[in-house]
C-alpha cells in the first residue's frame, strides 16, 4: 500500500496523511492489526519532517484509527474502520453552528460571541 | 623461502584483483550504462553531464593504473629485499596497500554521492511516495545469516578466552580483541539501520531497486562481520601459536576476500539489466 503526499498542496501534509491511511482502512487497503511504518521511516521516504508524521499519528491515534504498542511499533486500531468514519472536525463544526445559531436567535453580537469563546477557551486551557 | 613464494602469488593476485579485474568491471560496468542509457534519453542519471561522467571514469581508470604500477613496484622492491626486515615481510604491507587500493573506489563513492546530491537538487516532483508498512532486518536477510554472524562473534570470542585459559580479565588480549570487533559490529549494525529506515541518497530510484540492492549492500555487510570475527580469531591463533611468519599471506587474502564478498558480490547480483532505468527518463513520472 503506497501513500502519496503534495508537498505544494493547499492541504497540510499532515492532513494529507490522515486522510489518506483513513481511505486505506475505509478501502481496505490495510486492516486492523496490520503494522505501520515507524515515524522516523514514513518522515525519511516523504522527505518530510518527523515532527508531521508524528502529528499525522497523534492525531489518528486520538481518533482510535491506529494504536501505539511501545517498542513494537504502531498498527491499526481492531475498530478502526468503525473509527474512521467519525469525522471529529465536522462534528465540531455542526455543533458550533447549532449553538451560534442559538446565541444569534438570542441577540448576542458576534463580536461578544468571540470573546466569550476565547474566554471560555483560555480557561478551560488554564484549568 | 617458500612462504615468501606464497606471499608472492598472493600479493601479486591483490594488485591484479584489486587494482586491474574489479576496477575494470566497474569501468565495464559505467560504460555500458553511459551507452545504453545515454544522457539524451536520460537526463535525470546525469545531473552534471554526460562529459562529467566520462571524465570520471577516465580519472578512476588512471589512477587504478597508478596503482597497478605501484604494486609492481612493491613487489619489485620486496624481491631486491628493501622492504623485507629481519623477522620478514611486514604483515602491515598488504593492508598499507590494500588502503591505498581502496581510495579509487572511496572516490567513486565521494562522486556517487555528489551526483545523488544534485538528483535531489534538481528534482522538482512536488509528489512524494511512500510505502505503508514497516521495514525489517529480517525482510533483507535470512534468520540464517544473521544467527551466523552472531555465532561467528560468539565463536571468536570464546576463542579468545580459551587461548587465555578462559582467565577473564580487563585489558587482556582476548578481551581488547572481543571489544574491538564489538564496536566493529556495533558500526555494521547501524549501517544496516540507516540502510533500512534511513533517507533515500536516489531520489528517483524505484522502490523495488532500492530494496533490492539495500538487500544486497546488507549480505555483503553481513559476510564482511563473519569474515572479520574469522580473520580476528585467526590473528589470535598466529599470536597464540607462533604462526607469525604465515601473517602477510593471511592478511592479504582476508583483505582479497573482504573485496569479493563485498565489490564482487554487487557485481555479480546487481545485474543493471534488472535495473529499473526508466525512472530517469526526462519524461519519467516516478515518484
Amino acid at each position: 500500500m503506497e501513500i502519496t503526499v503534495d508537498i505544494e498542496s493547499a492541504t497540510p501534509m499532515f492532513s494529507q496523511l490522515v486522510r489518506q491511511i483513513k481511505q486505506a482502512v475505509e478501502h481496505g487497503k490495510i486492516a486492523p492489526g496490520d503494522p505501520l511504518p515507524s515515524i522516523r521511516q514514513l518522515a525519511n521516504d516523504l522527505e518530510m519532517n518527523n515532527k508531521t508524521v508524528a502529528k499525522a499519528y497523534r492525531l489518528l491515534e486520538r481518533d482510535s484509527v491506529i494504536q501505539a504498542k511501545g517498542y513494537r511499533g504502531t498498527f491499526i486500531h481492531p475498530d478502526a474502520l468503525a473509527n474512521c468514519t467519525v469525522d471529529l472536525n465536522a462534528w465540531v463544526t455542526k455543533h458550533l453552528s447549532e449553538t451560534i445559531a442559538t446565541f444569534r436567535k438570542a441577540g448576542v453580537t458576534d463580536s461578544e460571541i468571540r470573546i466569550a469563546f476565547a474566554d471560555v477557551l483560555n480557561q478551560s486551557i488554564g484549568g | 623461502m617458500t612462504i615468501q613464494i606464497l606471499f608472492y602469488v598472493v600479493f601479486i593476485a591483490q594488485i591484479f584483483l584489486l587494482s586491474a579485474y574489479f576496477p575494470g568491471r566497474l569501468i565495464q560496468r559505467m560504460r555500458f550504462i553511459q551507452r545504453e542509457y545515454p544522457a539524451s534519453s536520460h537526463p535525470k542519471l546525469y545531473p552534471k553531464s554526460s562529459n562529467y561522467f566520462q571524465k570520471s571514469i577516465s580519472a578512476y581508470r588512471f589512477i587504478n593504473t597508478l596503482l597497478f604500477i605501484l604494486g609492481l613496484v612493491i613487489v619489485y622492491y620486496i624481491y631486491e629485499g628493501s622492504l623485507v626486515g629481519e623477522k620478514g615481510i611486514n604483515p602491515m604491507l598488504p593492508w598499507a596497500y590494500f588502503m591505498i587500493q581502496m581510495m579509487p573506489s572511496l572516490l567513486l563513492e565521494i562522486f556517487g554521492f555528489k551526483m545523488t546530491k544534485l538528483m535531489k537538487q534538481e528534482d522538482i516532483r512536488t509528489h512524494k511516495s511512500a510505502n505503508l508498512a514497516p521495514r525489517h532486518l529480517f525482510d533483507y536477510i535470512s534468520p540464517w545469516l544473521f544467527s551466523a554472524v552472531i555465532l561467528a562473534y560468539l565463536t571468536m570470542v570464546a576463542f579468545a578466552f580459551y587461548t587465555e585459559d578462559f582467565k577473564f580479565e580487563f585489558g587482556s588480549k582476548a578481551f581488547i580483541v572481543s571489544m574491538i570487533l564489538l564496536v566493529g559490529y556495533v558500526f555494521f549494525f547501524s549501517l544496516i539501520t540507516w540502510l533500512i529506515r534511513g533517507k533515500k541518497t536516489d531520489p528517483y530510484q524505484s522502490q523495488k531497486d532500492r530494496t533490492k540492492t539495500a538487500s544486497l549492500v546488507i549480505t555483503t555487510l553481513c559476510y564482511t562481520m563473519i569474515a572479520c570475527a574469522f580473520f580476528l580469531g585467526f590473528s589470535i591463533a598466529v599470536a597464540t601459536y607462533q604462526l607469525k611468519s604465515m601473517m602477510p599471506v593471511a592478511m592479504s587474502l582476508f583483505l582479497q576476500f573482504l573485496v569479493v564478498i563485498s565489490t564482487g558480490f554487487m557485481l555479480q547480483n546487481n545485474r543493471l539489466e534488472d535495473i529499473d532505468f526508466d525512472v530517469y527518463k526526462a519524461d519519467s513520472t516516478a515518484k
